[in-house]
């Protein structure tokens, strides 16, 4: 099973939901495991999160995602253009403290890291690219 | 959104929503402050309508208890959906909140912790 599915949306809050649904769509479409994708949008829903808070500060700013099925796992390539930032090199919060003192933060990319099979970063042609992986179950 | 909150002197019960997402995340902070005004001793979280929740909504759920911790209020979550409990055990909430099946079940634990 091969195929693509890309788009692009304005970076705000509430386009998340349209994109999640959007490559459930594609997903369940294309036959890919259902079981695997309240995991791919809870990924997908941190980072447009972070791009949009932290990235963009809340300012105007366009988010291209692309989403794609190959060799049994599904890729989502998310790109922006705002400041370069690399996600992966936040430090990770420490969960074993007791609720008085957790963080209040820095828990979004800790998930996308725990629900996805890989994490990739890089800066490109001016945009931030953050590329997801996961794997298909059989 | 319109949090449901009963209960009485001794007790409130809050509906979550279905979603707790960085969208309704800064209603949802604000709308749970009813319950540090509420000021009973034990304040259940009901989660039998919540399906999704992201890192946004467990920062507000994270700032709403230490609050209520902080004017002696006990917490207890009630019916996480596996996807939800699931998310929870992986940002080590399952450590930090008393969680349980029915509200039957967080009452005794709460009430006999004194």
């Amino acid at each position: 099973m091969a195929g693509r599915f890309a788009f692009t949306v304005d970076a705000a809050i509430e386009n998340i939901p349209v994109v999640a649904d959007g490559i459930e769509d594609y997903l369940v479409s294309a036959g890919v495991n259902p079981a695997i994708v309240p995991d791919i949008e809870l990924a997908v829903d941190e980072v447009m999160t972070n791009i949009i808070t932290h990235g963009f500060r809340r300012q105007a700013g366009t988010i291209g995602i692309t989403c794609s099925i190959g060799e049994g796992v599904v890729r989502i390539e998310i790109r922006d253009r705002a400041p370069a930032f690399n996600p992966l090199l936040l430090k990770e919060p420490d969960i074993s403290v007791k609720l008085e003192d957790r963080p209040v933060g820095g828990l979004g990319i800790y998930l996308v890291r725990k629900v996805m099979d890989a994490v990739s970063y890089e800066y490109r042609d001016g945009e931030n690219v953050l590329t997801l992986e996961k794997k298909i179950p059989e | 959104m319109t949090l449901e909150i009963t209960g009485d002197n001794e007790m409130a019960v809050v509906m979550m929503p279905k979603r707790m997402d960085a969208e309704n995340a800064p209603v949802l902070e604000e709308d749970l402050k009813a319950l540090m005004r509420w000021n009973s001793p034990i304040v259940i979280m009901d989660f039998s309508a919540t399906d999704y929740i992201a890192s946004a909504g467990l920062r507000v759920l994270l700032v709403t208890t230490r609050n209520l911790m902080k004017g002696g209020t006990k917490t207890a979550l009630i019916s996480l959906s596996p996807q939800v409990l699931r998310v929870f055990d992986m940002a080590g909430f399952t450590q930090i909140f008393s969680i349980h099946a029915t509200k039957e079940e967080a009452l005794k634990k709460l009430q006999s912790s004194g």
